[in-house]
């Protein structure tokens, strides 16, 4: 800067030009600032939320406009299913699960009947099954657990006591059957047979 | 006394029912007399080895210890049980007429009768007691006793 720039009226005037549109944009600033602060601080964001109808605005929105314009293919794409797959708490899912209300809201009759018995029965493979089970061990474990032996035991040896049972009863039958044929012959009067204590009636 | 009251004991057996346990008697000494015989084929072979053969006995020898075999077989039972397989099948106790066990002289003499003489039996249904001929000369008596 030299001595003629100090005193070049241009130049002098330059400057307070620059300085002044300085000073005033500054001033400006902090006016801009003070007023802002002054309006948000006398503004009711609560009043001024609870006189917007939410209703008016939905109603006034095309939202199939809106869907229309968005490209479906695109977001899945962008979708990285994994990485939600990952993140999903299945214990936890589980465990919000009543699996007693899903029970109870199952109509398990209507489910049975509209399953073909048939059909499943006719892919079974029998022989396979069968060829796995141990047959010899199964019917071992049956005959201990129900005693085949003592049923066997206690049906032979009822049997046996009612045939001789039965047999003497009709022996004894027969018996008085030829007593009183022979008392007929004899001219005998027929005498009512004696019992004593400790011994049955026969009949 | 009437007939079928001897002592203690229940009703005096009728014909059918002691028929009937003589022929189970007389089946039981068949078995005994043919085990018998295996027996003593067994015997001889151990002794005399191979072959197997039953015994060939004659006749007389073959009724000798049938006979033997049938009054042991009844002597014994009713002296030791008051009663043979076949007494016990059909229900009878063979006693003395008081309703006490044979001795075993007076079982072996009855089982003796009764194989000498077997139709003894058909005198029961003429008997007031129904007595059989064994029963009337050994004081025995044949109850139902079984029920």
């Amino acid at each position: 800067m030299t001595w003629r720039s100090l005193v070049d009226p241009f130049d002098v005037s330059g400057r307070l030009t620059r300085y002044a549109l300085g000073t005033a944009g500054s001033v400006v600033d902090r006016v801009v600032r003070a007023g802002t602060t002054a309006v948000v601080d006398r503004l009711d964001l609560d009043g001024l939320a609870a006189r917007i109808d939410v209703d008016r605005i939905a109603d006034r929105m095309d939202v199939m406009r809106v869907v229309r314009r968005v490209d479906i293919d695109l977001i899945a794409d962008r979708v990285d299913v994994d990485r939600i797959a990952d993140r999903v708490d299945v214990n936890r899912v589980v465990a919000r699960v009543d699996a007693d209300e899903i029970a109870a809201r199952l109509d398990v009759d209507r489910i049975a009947a509209r399953i073909d018995v048939d059909r499943i029965a006719a892919r079974l493979d029998l022989d396979t099954v069968i060829a796995r089970i141990d047959l010899v061990s199964l019917t071992r474990a049956v005959l201990e657990e129900i005693d085949l032996g003592r049923i066997v035991r206690d049906t032979s040896g009822g049997m046996a006591e009612e045939t001789v049972d039965a047999l003497r009863l009709r022996t004894v039958r027969a018996d008085r059957m030829v007593n009183r044929v022979a008392d007929r012959l004899l001219h005998r009067p027929g005498v009512a047979p004696a019992h004593s204590a400790g011994h049955g009636q026969p009949p | 006394m009437t007939h079928g009251d001897e002592g203690s004991g229940g009703d005096t057996a009728g014909v059918v029912s002691r028929c009937l346990a003589a022929l189970v008697d007389a089946i039981v000494v068949a078995g005994i007399g043919l085990a018998v015989q295996f027996a003593y084929g067994g015997l001889r072979l151990l002794v005399a080895g191979p072959p197997f053969r039953m015994p060939d006995l004659s006749g007389w020898r073959t009724g000798v210890l049938g006979w033997t075999i049938a009054v042991l077989y009844l002597g014994v039972s009713w002296a030791s049980t008051d009663g043979t397989l076949g007494d016990w099948l059909l229900g009878l106790q063979v006693t003395g007429r008081t309703g006490r066990l044979l001795g075993i002289p007076r079982a072996l003499l009855r089982a003796v009768f009764c194989v000498a003489l077997p139709v003894g039996l058909l005198w029961i249904p003429f008997s007031r007691r129904h007595a059989s001929v064994q029963d009337v000369v050994m004081a025995s008596a044949v109850r139902y006793h079984r029920f």
